[in-house]
């Protein structure tokens, strides 16, 4: 536990001479205290007169008199007030200072060891702040603040609140590490990651720190595009509170407060936050009623500290999830990117399932939502996500002495909601192009089903909920050990236990009083005059109702040297994964000594075995149960760093990654294992450079990366119905990115960054497909030779201005550019004529957003800050996400275009 | 709205009953392996129909609607007593979006009209409703609209309550061929939908009887008055010949077996009255022989094997 105390790390300034009243420099650098970065734009008043900022290296300097003791006050949100007395003599003095940050209690060593440091941690990285997040987001998604960094790519997809998505160097979020707080929350089966999840996110962030490139976290996490660390608020030192407001044009309103107590007596802590999220986004009927909340409390004990920490959001909103072909969007966008606008409607009117308009009515517009109708004069959105998912977080940490560290995390989270649907796709009315919800209300609320009942109303569709809810425990905990100056090393343990539960639920009944369903196979099956077992009311479930075990159990490692000018390290894991599932509608096992017969019997079922007579009220009855599967993976990562002088520095790193399969490619829907199941493996190769001046710094670096085994975005049958996985698709990732900070002025900074990416699947093969016992049960020719990798742009181009008019008040002008788009596409899917053929390249787009932020003092101890932004300010029509047609062009293709110009403004009063 | 108009008109039909032998109907349905999937219309009136204006629809997992099932446009012309084949038309394995195999060549070439491309008609997986319209009325039903219990169900079957739950399945994984009495399609919408009423199963990828149809129309056995007598002897036979003998100059024979599949079949060239028949190719068991006589006429008697 560090100490509250100022930290100077060097005091030169000998009394050579004395020059009266001459003036002397007094200059110096202002670090955080946490991570020895330098704070840029910390207010510094010397002796209440001389008023100055640290720049972008933390930098200050007045000139002083000399030979006197002068007051150097230093301010900067986030950290506490230093006041300092400096005693200058007769030369130029350097005075160095570290700011202590409010969370001082706080900092479990498991976030702060996965965190890069500038001019040491030999990888690309990039940090973004509370600040900055405040003053970019707006009302959006956490991710898409990522924008503004080189190599990502974040898109709002339909437009829902918490639906955005992002990717690194073009791997998809499937393969990026996302922590929060040092825990992993990917998900366990499938590696994605649900941001509607982590609504009140961008709220209790202090910093967030995106480290791109291979396996980047030193946990036993296997990422390949690389890892985003969120790290959130601590404590503060004093007792506070703030309120914020925030709406925007299209009517999204969200109510955020915070509170913490600051230091209490006994070393006690606590912070409080919570938000109400309500309204509308931008898209129809994309509604989002959301809270949020937030609980840190710290407790410190000598040399321990204890905090508990709970988030968690629970929320429900409107999606659009259906991409749409480009003439029904926009009349112009359809021209610019080649389509015969009048042929294409014509074509996409005259199939059933897609009349979303018609020639003379003509595109609909870039709100249009496809997924919604009436029902009884309300809009009806068929696509509702809702989830709740709290996380606890135990954190104890342990500090010895200064050399020691042990850091410990034992977490929990529980999840539950899922996502609606209409279970059967239904008709459009052409002159809304809204679904027609009535209809099917009045159809259920009219019609029986004889056989079941002729007395109440039968749905034959509904809304049904596909629920994906999950229990989730882990244990993290490292051990730092410093053995001297130049070497450190690091251990560590990464267990989790987690259970999915999947199931498809009735969520409305849309007029019906009941739906039949028969999926359950051990479900007594319906007879003249009993049927109620197959007769599903709201909330019951239906079609499907399986569990997932995944078991997770990794250790990692780290050395790092430091010699002079030198930084390096060698960081390894390994980890088992085991996966188990269980499918209660599937035919029950029977599980004898000598055998186990698999789906053996469900209702009505006999086994007759060695004369014994077996069913599912057997108690050798269990239900539909695979073995527990397991595989190994694994990491080795390593890497340097020198400081060529001050100005300079440059880094490298290589590594390599053994990933396990992840649970979707090892058990199927039946309950069966997947057919040739293989590791992927991961080899890359990174260079950097960083310069850093007073006025100027950048980094660029390139990376390599080649990725075997990509999986598949199918999955493939054979005719007899087994899962298999094709293996053999190799995609080479490679690419340069770039980025600067020049200080123009000391309130005018000028931001740049750039990204060239060249990304493509390199292979093709004959794979052929093996049963168990061997026997050849299918074979894919596919080539995907040379093929740009699709859904995320490989050109990116940003810069932003931001210019302090005036103390407190800034404006700043982002542009965003984007090239190189490919539509998402399944490259084991090019097989025959469209071997090596490449997917539909979406047209570039540039975004012009605006943002401004006026902080007033009133009252001495309030501060009300008044901030706002307009994004795409030029309305520009620009396509974000794109699935490649039959075609593979602009008129087969499906899209999600971005979102109009949209205002937002908020007011937060703190003290 | 065109799909307002559907429901008036199902409902409507509910009082309106075509006459037997008057209009279209569907008189086979293969729903096989990938995408060998195929129907089949027959003309059971006297005299060649133009197919504009009716189409085939698809009412997918008990959908009330045909807007994600496909619809078909028909088009051509179907002759007197004579069929009407529609096949799936993927012509190339789509492995894109899914697999979506492409149709066996063979079944294609058995087509008079391929479907149009997903969603279609011929994309039906044995929980569809599959009906033929002319104009805004439904003149054939097989399946029931808006079944709720095929919202999961798979397929109907030959058992309470007749949705796949008990019983066998019929409409998946079957080739049904329309029982030789059905003379005039469902126009009202079934509840419960039972296929056994009208429908008799064959094996999966069963395609031999495609493009030819038995029907009782043709025959008109029960319009017509049995007027020409006739016998076939031995009967009970087992020695595999059987004498056909009758008092009018016979035109066509067929044999047809319980499962109302032709097995046999002959025309007659000279204008006699008295033929022979070669039934060695016949396993034992219990047939139907159909005659049609010279004078339009026809009638039918049954024959045992042995």
């Amino acid at each position: 536990m560090r100490k509250f105390i100022l930290s100077i790390l060097a005091i030169f300034g000998l009394t050579v001479a004395a020059y009266g009243q001459s003036k002397v420099e007094l200059n110096g650098t202002i670090f955080d205290k946490e991570n020895d970065e330098t704070v840029v734009g910390a207010k510094i008043v010397c002796d209440d007169v001389l008023v100055t900022k640290t720049d972008i290296d933390g930098k200050y300097a007045f000139q002083v008199e000399a030979n006197k003791t002068h007051q150097l006050k230093i301010t900067c949100i986030g950290f506490d007030t230093l006041v300092l007395d400096v005693k200058v003599g007769s030369t130029n003095t350097t005075f160095d200072a570290a700011l202590p940050i409010y969370a001082k209690v706080m900092d479990d060593v498991v976030v702060k060891a996965d965190a890069a440091k500038t001019r040491e941690t030999p990888i690309a990285f990039s940090k973004l702040t509370a600040k900055q997040i405040s003053e970019d987001l707006g009302t959006r998604d956490l991710p898409m603040v990522l924008n503004s960094t080189p190599g990502a790519y974040a898109t709002e997809q339909g437009g829902g609140a918490g639906d955005a998505r992002v990717s690194i160097r073009g791997f998809d979020q499937r393969n990026i590490a996302v922590l929060v707080d040092g825990v992993p929350v990917n998900d366990m089966e499938n590696g994605q990651v649900y941001w509607s999840n982590w609504d009140g996110l961008g709220d209790i962030t202090r910093y967030m720190q995106v480290q791109r490139g291979l396996g980047a976290s030193k946990l036993s996490i296997v990422s390949v595009g690389g890892t985003m660390n969120i790290v959130t608020k601590g404590i503060d030192a004093k007792m506070g509170a703030s309120v914020k407001q925030e709406v925007n044009n299209y009517g999204l309103y969200k109510t955020s407060l915070s509170y913490n107590t600051g230091m209490l007596k006994g070393n006690w802590g606590v912070t409080l936050a919570g938000a109400r999220k309500w309204g509308s986004s931008y898209a129809d009927a994309t509604f989002d009623d959301a809270w949020s909340y937030f609980l840190k409390v710290q407790k410190k004990f000598d040399k321990h500290l204890f905090s508990l920490g709970v988030n968690g959001a629970p929320q429900s909103h409107g999606q659009r999830t259906t991409r749409l072909p480009i003439a029904v969007i926009d009349k112009g966008l359809a021209e610019r990117t080649g389509i015969n606008y009048l042929q294409s409607l014509d074509s996409i009117s005259n199939v059933s399932n897609s009349q979303y308009t018609t020639t003379t009515i003509g595109a609909r517009g870039i709100r249009y939502n496809p997924n919604y109708g009436i029902m009884n004069g309300d809009d009806f959105n068929e696509k509702v996500n809702y989830f709740h998912k709290p996380q606890f977080n135990l954190t104890h940490s342990y500090d010895p002495n200064d050399k020691m560290n042990l850091t410990t995390v034992v977490y929990m989270s529980i999840g539950k909601g899922g996502g609606t649907s209409m279970k059967n796709q239904t008709s459009r009315d052409t002159t809304t192009g809204l679904i027609n919800m009535q209809d099917v209300y009045d159809y259920n609320s009219t019609h029986f089903a004889n056989s079941y009942s002729t007395t109440e109303h039968v749905s034959s569709n509904y809304i049904r909920s596909a629920n994906n809810d999950h229990k989730w425990v882990g244990l993290l905990s490292t051990f730092n050990y410093r053995i001297n100056k130049k070497w450190s090393a690091m251990f560590g343990l990464d267990a989790r236990y987690y259970k999915g539960s999947h199931y498809q639920s009735i969520y409305n009944l849309m007029g019906g009083e009941y739906a039949i369903d028969n999926a359950d196979e051990n479900q007594p099956i319906p007879t003249p005059g009993n049927t109620s077992n197959s007769m599903k009311r709201v909330g019951d479930k239906v079609s499907y109702y399986n569990d997932a075990f995944v078991k997770w159990g990794g250790v990692f490692g780290q050395i790092e040297y430091k010699k002079d000018k030198w930084s390096t390290f060698l960081t390894s894991s390994v980890n088992e994964t085991g996966y188990q599932r269980v499918d209660y509608f599937k035919k029950k096992d029977i599980v004898l000594a000598d055998t186990t017969f698999e789906q053996a019997v469900g209702y009505g079922d006999t086994l007759d075995y060695n004369g014994q007579k077996y069913t599912i009220n057997s108690s050798e009855a269990r239900f539909a149960t695979t073995e527990q599967k397991w595989f190994t993976g694994a990491t080795v990562k390593g890497g340097a760093n020198y400081n060529i002088d001050k100005n300079h520095n440059v880094f490298f790193n290589t590594g390599f990654l053994n990933i396990a399969p992840k649970m979707n490619a090892v058990f199927d829907n039946n309950n069966r294992q997947f057919l040739e199941i293989k590791n992927q493996k991961v080899y890359s190769v990174e260079l950097g450079y960083g310069y850093k001046s007073k006025k100027f710094s950048s980094n660029v670096n390139g990376y390599y990366t080649l990725w075997r085994n990509k999986p598949p975005q199918s999955t493939y049958t054979t005719l007899d119905g087994d899962s298999y996985n094709i293996n053999g698709l190799d995609a080479l990732h490679k690419g340069i990115e770039l980025d600067f900070i020049y200080k123009i002025l000391p309130n005018l900074d000028f931001e740049g960054l750039a990204s060239f990416g060249d990304w493509k699947t390199i292979s093709g093969s004959v794979v052929t497909i093996y049963d168990q016992d061997n026997n050849i049960v299918g074979q894919v020719d596919f080539s995907a030779k040379d093929v740009h990798v699709g859904d995320a742009a490989q050109m990116q181009l940003g810069s932003s201005l931001r210019y302090e008019i005036i103390e407190d008040f800034y404006v700043k002008l982002r542009f965003t550019y984007f090239d190189k788009n490919y539509a998402n596409f399944d490259p084991v899917g090019l097989v025959g004529t469209n071997k090596d053929r490449e997917s539909w390249k979406m047209p570039s787009y540039s975004l012009l957003d605006f943002n401004f932020g006026y902080e007033m003092k009133f009252l001495k101890k309030y501060r009300a800050t008044l901030s706002g932004g307009v994004m795409n300010i030029l309305n520009t029509v620009y396509i974000t996400d794109a699935q490649n047609g039959a075609g593979f062009d602009a008129s087969t293709a499906t899209v999600y275009v971005g979102m109009g110009r949209r205002f937002n403004v908020s007011l937060k009063v703190a003290f | 709205m065109k799909k307002t108009l559907l429901f008036v008109s199902v409902l409507a039909l509910g009082t309106t009953y075509a006459q037997n032998c008057s209009d279209l109907f569907i008189s086979e349905y293969i729903e096989g392996s990938g995408n060998d999937k195929a129907l089949e219309i027959y003309n059971p009136t006297g005299s060649a129909i133009d197919l504009t204006g009716y189409r085939v629809e698809r009412f997918s997992n008990g959908d009330a609607t045909s807007a994600a099932g496909g619809v078909l446009n028909l088009s051509g012309s179907i002759g007197a007593y004579s069929t009407f084949v529609i096949v799936n038309g993927v012509g190339v394995t789509s492995t894109a979006t899914g697999s979506s195999p492409a149709a066996s060549p063979a079944l294609q070439a058995m087509a008079d009209l391929l479907d149009v491309p997903y969603p279609a008609p011929t994309f039906m997986n044995g929980n569809d409703a599959i009906a033929l319209f002319n104009g805004a009325t439904m003149i054939d039903l097989m399946g029931k609209i808006g079944d709720a219990g095929m919202v999961s169900g798979q397929s109907w079957s030959d058992a309470f309550p007749y949705d796949g739950s008990a019983g066998a399945w019929y409409t998946k994984d079957q080739t049904l061929i329309r029982k030789a009495s059905v003379k005039v399609g469902v126009s009202v919408n079934p509840d419960p939908f039972i296929v056994t009423a009208e429908w008799d199963s064959l094996p999966k990828d069963t395609w031999t009887e495609l493009g030819q149809h038995t029907c009782d129309c043709l025959l008109g056995l029960n319009e017509m008055p049995k007027t020409v007598s006739f016998a076939v002897y031995p009967n009970p036979s087992s020695n595999g010949n059987v004498i056909v003998s009758a008092s009018e100059e016979i035109e066509y024979i067929e044999v047809v077996n319980m499962l109302g599949q032709v097995v046999l079949t002959a025309e007659v060239k000279e204008l006699i009255k008295t033929t022979s028949l070669n039934t060695s190719s016949l396993t034992k068991g219990i047939y139907t022989v159909r005659l049609r006589f010279t004078n339009k006429s026809a009638s039918q008697t049954s024959l045992v094997i042995q």
